[in-house]
């Protein structure tokens, strides 16, 4: 390969792994969800743990460091709808960067 | 109960070289749009009594500015809950309406990733950037207002206390200052915005938006970046008619 295409495609790789990164960092943050009054990080952590309560109200920690209390199952729900959205987004953001790569 | 009222605030005062109202006007017009909320332009009608400079990033030079006085963001505001942002930061998502939604009182923003340059690093401070925060109207916050007018008043001093170089006022540094005083000197995280702010600290020669990207191209590439908020710091650019274009695509 000349010197010339392969600086051509590690510049293109590097562009493509900095794009990459920005989406990633930007989807993290859009996982932050609105709920009783406060703000929560959506993780799968967070909903496994609340699908598998027993209990309907309890106290989560919200993204200020704050023990909020929450009706479980309506958290759940919007939990799970919220981060399905955006993993979904994210799944065909990605997809389009992958494309963009190509031009 | 009556429903609390909600708006952004911003500070434009023109310079020799900037026309930071027309900006504002511009920019408002956008943030107004995005998050359905109203907003108030406050410009000084006298000259400030204070004189600083900022580096411009367009022509490297010292160039004159006044950032003075946002800390009288308080008693300025028209809102119960207000968003202040600068005006050259450009609202392109409806994200900054959950800040409404926190239940906090003051949000400050902690981070801000730069595209090309990495972030200063902020000596003793724990970085906050005074280009977009949120209050409601509260005990807490109208304190913390108030002690960022007294670190303006005596900036020598408590720039000489947290051991900061730079002898020039700047509106993070006060503000990283009277948040870590208002909160006893331990390092929190419940006054954060929990995200970043992406700065375009270059001159872009293009900056286009579509429902899903941003691109930011300069002679050396583009950069593509998933639609968010943008903070522009080239006042060249923002005073071009490639402002307006950004805005109606961002709008269409």
């Amino acid at each position: 390969m000349e010197l010339k295409t392969l600086a051509r495609v590690v510049r293109q790789n590097t562009d493509y792994q900095n794009n990459r990164q920005k989406l990633q960092e930007q989807i993290k943050t859009d996982l932050v969800l609105a709920h009783a009054d406060s703000l929560f990080q959506i993780t799968p952590e967070l909903i496994a743990f609340l699908h598998a309560w027993d209990q309907d109200q309890i106290y989560v920690e919200d993204q200020f460091g704050n023990p909020i209390l929450c009706n479980r199952t309506e958290l759940l729900h919007e939990a799970k709808q919220h981060y399905h959205r955006t993993l979904n987004r994210w799944h065909a953001l990605h997809e389009e960067l992958k494309h963009a790569r190509k031009i | 109960m009556q429903e609390k009222s909600k708006g952004i605030l911003a500070y434009a005062s023109n310079t020799a070289t900037v026309d930071y109202v027309g900006i504002a006007k511009q920019t408002l017009a956008l943030a107004s749009s995005q998050l359905n909320i109203p907003y108030t332009l406050i410009t000084p009608d006298t000259p400030s009594n204070w004189q600083n400079f900022r580096k411009d990033i367009d022509t490297n030079q010292a160039v004159p500015w006044n950032n003075f006085d946002r800390y009288r963001c308080y008693e300025h505001s028209p809102y119960d809950q207000t968003l202040v942002i600068d005006v050259d930061y450009l609202v392109t998502t409806k994200r900054l309406l959950s800040v409404f939604c926190s239940g906090q009182n003051l949000l400050l923003c902690h981070k801000n990733n730069c595209l090309y340059e990495p972030t200063p690093a902020r000596q003793q401070l724990q970085p906050v950037w005074a280009t977009v925060f949120y209050f409601a109207k509260s005990v807490q916050a109208e304190m913390f207002f108030q002690l960022v007018g007294k670190i303006q008043r005596n900036w020598e001093y408590y720039r000489t206390f947290f051991g900061l170089q730079q002898s020039q006022f700047r509106n993070d540094y006060a503000f990283a200052m009277a948040e870590l005083i208002s909160s006893g000197y331990k390092l929190t995280k419940h006054t954060a915005l929990p995200w970043h702010i992406t700065t375009v600290d270059k001159t872009p020669e293009e900056i286009d938006v579509n429902n899903n990207w941003i691109v930011v191209r300069d002679s050396a590439g583009a950069l593509i970046l998933p639609r968010q908020d943008l903070h522009v710091m080239s006042k060249a650019w923002l005073q071009t008619s490639k402002l307006q274009n950004f805005i109606s695509k961002a709008l269409a």
